[in-house]
């Protein structure tokens, strides 16, 4: 199904007047035509050729376009055929090129002049696709230039009889937007000014005989002789030159429903077009420039969409202004586009501008908030690190978005946040491999002791036994320990429950905790766990063993003996070599039990002494006595220190008697030792 | 100074332009001597006038006057020994007036013109359009492209009516709202006399005879007050070459006078002269 276009054949018979039409004109419509359909101008018949005419009528909502032949069959010089196209604006605006109803033209003649008087179909063909010849270039551009460069003026040109001229000037028709178009006044031929009251033709050409086209005498028209170098030019021109182009057809149709203005729109919007074609940068921001500073752009929401379109696929070598010009503008993107680009523009954003990336993932505007957050978790953890800076009020909303930003040290390294910043963003702090983060990048120490708090001793220690056992140094971990063990109980369960502790760790928990801070209210003292579990290990340091001798002597532990029996030959041979002989051990020395002053010097004695009381006092059993020390000598001076001490022989006694009911072998020795020792001792009274 | 305005009435092809670019001649060549002179021309008006007055010198037919190319040539003039005044002349198309007719409606500018007090009302002596007879309509039909089917009866056309029906409407059109402006003088130029000379009667005498309605109305269907005058006007002193056509013998005769201006007739009761500003000086007596 075509296109209607209705149409009307006038001539001469006695006076120039309609023979035929099939449109219903308004009155004034009619009367209008039937002047235009009149011959252009006087000697404008002597030319001998055809020419075009073409102007919108209001009232009736048509356009016409009108070819005209000189009728030298008639009885007077000047008459003329005219045959008129009506098109309808609606349909005139559909057309892609609307040059196209030209070949509806049919040169008329008295025979066929009853024939014009219905409506014809006209059936869209595909544009034509030649190529223009320079000759036709040259006019284009000169009429072009005229036109667009001076839109209020009206254009007038010298033309020879060449038929490409009434190409040329439907081609300037076929390349302008339907409000426009339908607007546009024309002709072809012509020896004066044909505008009528509050009409003005925007373009008239006149035979180059002629000095120029006459104008009335408030007016002047401005001749195109004249070509632009500007770029516009240039890109209106490739479209000229090749019809079948589409695309820009396209954008006219978008921009011209939208711009306000007429021809002197057409300089911008090819300027727009010509610097969107271009792909280095800094075509990007000219084309920002153009939509935001010249009119009529500015004031195009179409152009602002294609400018937005354009730099939004380009977001990745963006300028920060023109990063900013698509943000503000992101609601003029469709969502599709977005959801295409988003990724790009978010990597951007966070490289350029963090804050207004932030800003976009809060965006007030559903799908721009949905589109741009599912692009930021593109972005690696590691990326989104490297730009984080304290401090600042968007890091907690990032991390709304992305709460695995806490599972990098870098995170914590570059903003070293307190556990309740980061709760009061709505995030909990859980996860090991959070709390790794947190351990291998915090180095503040409010930081460290907020987040160990928020942890638990056991989850931090546990965290720094597992990174002790991979990493060759751990800078902040005594920090960690520090704040660690302020919860003794967590402190407790991890001694507890550790298996293959590190001993630097576990040294480091020492320096932290005073031996009897830690809980035993029941079962085996998390303590002994821990250093028996290093020493399977290997040799333990000495002021672990100094440690856990003293955690065996305190009122806290359940497991006295197992402690005893851990610690004491370690310590034993090390007071014997003077090893606690120096300053450094002064305090531990003092905390061993009072000898007379000519014996103070003799650190093993007193060790003896001090596990003698507290195997008394604590009624060690008896399998954990007589495996305190390997050494059979050193295990006789540990008996005396025992014997000696109040209640101590009541205590060997005991734990001699439970001893001879024992089956187990290794035990029989020292139970031997132990009896004997207690017959030579006890004689003098039995 | 007076201002004075003349309408020029005429149907299409009357030989209104012809009589203009004539008297332009006749003005500024100064070949014979006139009752009025001119004094100077209103500016970017000389264009035309020569344009159309070259053509009348060559003994080339004027072309038509176009729809869109009414327009008002403004002149001062001056009677021997009087002050000068103001001339606005109208010169519009003959498809303006039959519009009149057919369409019952006219331009507010070609409106403005006809308010003048003086009408100089032009008709083609040798193109007068009797009252129609049947067989004459079939031939008219047949010009036009009509094919006539016997029994059918022909629809009226305006357009078909005689000229001097259309004539006596264009009068009533100025005695009626809108365009009348109380008594006018009224000059009947009869254009082509030459041709019509032959029959040898009086300008006065040819209308009677030829045009019964429109003598008949002017003499008691005007207004009493109203003055009439008939003149025979040949501007063109016969007929001329047809541009784009063979050369003819008679225009090439016009074209070898001497003096162009003596091609020029005027006869009225007054006499005969070859200065057409005669009816225009008795319009603004």
């Amino acid at each position: 199904m075509g296109t209607t276009v209705h149409q009307a054949l006038h001539g001469y018979s006695e006076g120039h007047r309609q023979f035929a039409c099939s449109a219903k004109l308004a009155p004034n419509d009619a009367r209008h035509v039937l002047v235009m359909s009149d011959s252009s101008g006087a000697g404008v018949t002597a030319e001998g050729i055809s020419y075009l005419t073409g102007y919108p009528l209001q009232e009736s909502g048509l356009y016409a376009l009108a070819r005209t032949w000189p009728a030298p069959e008639m009885p007077r010089p000047g008459c003329v055929w005219t045959h008129t196209l009506f098109i309808e604006f609606a349909d005139l605006a559909l057309l892609d090129s609307p040059s196209q109803l030209e070949q509806l033209f049919r040169v008329p003649s008295v025979e066929t002049s009853r024939t014009y008087g219905v409506s014809v179909d006209l059936t869209a063909a595909a544009p034509a696709t030649r190529a223009l010849t320079p000759n036709e270039v040259s006019l284009f551009q000169r009429l072009a230039t005229a036109l667009y460069e001076h839109p209020r003026e009206q254009v007038w040109a010298r033309r020879a009889g060449d038929r490409f001229v009434d190409d040329m000037v439907l081609r300037l028709w076929d390349l302008q937007w339907p409000r426009l178009r339908r607007s546009f006044r024309f002709c072809t031929l012509t020896t004066r000014d044909r505008s009528q009251e509050g009409s003005l033709f925007d373009l008239q050409l006149c035979a180059e005989s002629l000095p120029r086209l006459r104008f009335p005498e408030q007016a002047d028209g401005i001749e195109a002789n004249t070509i632009s170098i500007e770029p516009w030019l240039v890109q209106l021109v490739e479209y000229a030159d090749r019809p079948s182009a589409t695309g820009f057809r396209e954008a006219l149709r978008l921009l011209g429903t939208d711009v306000l203005g007429g021809r002197e729109a057409m300089r911008s919007i090819c300027s727009l077009q010509a610097v969107l074609a271009r792909r280095e940068p800094a075509a990007v921001e000219e084309a920002i420039a153009l939509v935001q500073s010249s009119a009529p752009l500015s004031s195009s929401k179409v152009a602002q969409v294609m400018v937005v379109s354009a730099v939004l696929s380009r977001s990745d070598e963006l300028s920060p202004d023109a990063l900013g010009y698509v943000v503000t503008n992101l609601d003029l993107v469709s969502d599709e586009e977005l959801a295409q680009h988003a990724s790009r523009l978010a990597r951007s954003l966070w490289t350029s501008s963090p804050p207004r990336l932030v800003e976009l993932l809060f965006d007030q505007r559903p799908t721009v908030q949905a589109a741009i957050r599912e692009a930021a978790q593109d972005i690696s953890v590691a990326e989104l690190a490297q730009s984080l800076v304290p401090g600042t009020e968007w890091l907690w909303r990032l991390l709304q978005v992305r709460p695995d930003l806490t599972e990098t040290p870098e995170f914590w390294r570059r903003t070293q946040p307190r556990a309740s910043e980061i709760e009061d963003a709505g995030i909990k702090l859980q996860g090991g491999i959070t709390l790794e983060s947190a351990v291998l990048g915090l180095h503040d120490e409010l930081a460290i002791e907020s987040v160990a708090r928020c942890f638990g001793a056991l989850a931090v220690l546990e965290t720094l036994q597992r990174l002790m056992t991979t990493l060759q140094e751990l800078p902040q971990v005594l920090t960690w320990v520090k704040h660690a063990c302020r919860d003794v109980g967590g402190a407790a369960s991890f001694l507890a429950h550790v298996r293959t502790p590190s001993a630097q760790l576990v040294g480091a928990i020492s320096n932290e905790l005073a031996p009897d801070a830690i809980p035993n209210d029941y079962g085996i003292d998390p303590w002994f766990t821990a250093l028996a579990d290093l020493q399977s290990q290997g040799t333990l340091p000495l002021e672990i063993v100094a440690y856990g001798f003293r955690r065996g002597l305190g009122y806290r532990t359940r497991s006295a003996g197992p402690l005893l029996r851990l610690t004491f030959d370690a310590m034993h041979c090390s007071a014997i070599a003077g090893s606690f002989n120096d300053t450094k051990w002064q305090q531990f020395r003092d905390s061993l039990p009072w000898v007379k002053p000519a014996d103070a010097w003799d650190v093993a004695l007193r060790l003896r002494l001090a596990v003698g009381k507290r195997s008394v006092e604590a009624a060690v059993r008896a399998e954990d006595y007589v495996g305190i020390t390997a050494d059979d000598q050193v295990f006789l001076s540990l008996m005396t220190a025992t014997w000696e001490h109040w209640g101590g022989q009541r205590y060997l006694k005991k734990i001699a008697e439970e001893l001879q009911e024992t089956s187990e072998s290794q035990l029989i020795p020292r139970c031997t030792l132990l009896v004997s020792y207690i017959d030579r001792h006890s004689r003098w009274w039995k | 100074m007076t201002v004075q305005d003349i309408v020029v009435l005429g149907l299409p092809g009357s030989g209104k332009t012809t009589f203009l670019a004539a008297l332009w001649h006749l003005l500024t060549s100064g070949e014979v001597s006139t009752k009025l002179n001119l004094v100077r021309l209103k500016a970017d008006q000389s264009a035309h006038l020569n344009e159309i007055a070259a053509l009348w010198r060559k003994a080339k037919v004027q072309e038509r006057t176009l729809h869109a190319g009414d327009r008002t040539v403004t002149m001062w003039l001056q009677a021997e020994g009087d002050p000068e005044f103001q001339l606005s002349f109208p010169d519009l198309a003959g498809e303006s007036f039959q519009e009149m007719w057919e369409g019952r409606e006219c331009s507010p500018e070609v409106a403005a013109s006809m308010r003048s007090s003086g009408v100089l009302l032009f008709v083609h002596a040798d193109k007068i359009k009797p009252p129609g007879w049947i067989i004459d309509d079939i031939e008219d039909a047949e010009a036009m492209g009509l094919t006539i089917e016997p029994g059918k009866p022909i629809p009226w056309s305006a357009r078909l009516a005689p000229t001097q029906v259309k004539l006596v409407d264009l009068l009533q059109s100025l005695q009626s709202a809108t365009l009348d402006v109380g008594p006018r003088r009224v000059a009947i130029v009869l254009s082509a006399w030459d041709k019509a000379a032959g029959a040898g009667r009086q300008p006065d005498a040819y209308l009677a005879a030829h045009l019964p309605l429109l003598q008949q109305y002017l003499k008691h269907g005007l207004d009493k007050a109203w003055n009439m005058k008939v003149f025979g006007v040949s501007a063109q002193g016969g007929v001329y070459d047809e541009q784009g056509k063979p050369v003819k013998d008679e225009a090439q005769r016009i074209r070898e006078m001497d003096v162009p201006s003596e091609r020029i007739s005027v006869v009225s009761a007054g006499g005969r002269s070859h200065d057409l500003t005669e009816p225009l000086q008795w319009l603004l007596a």
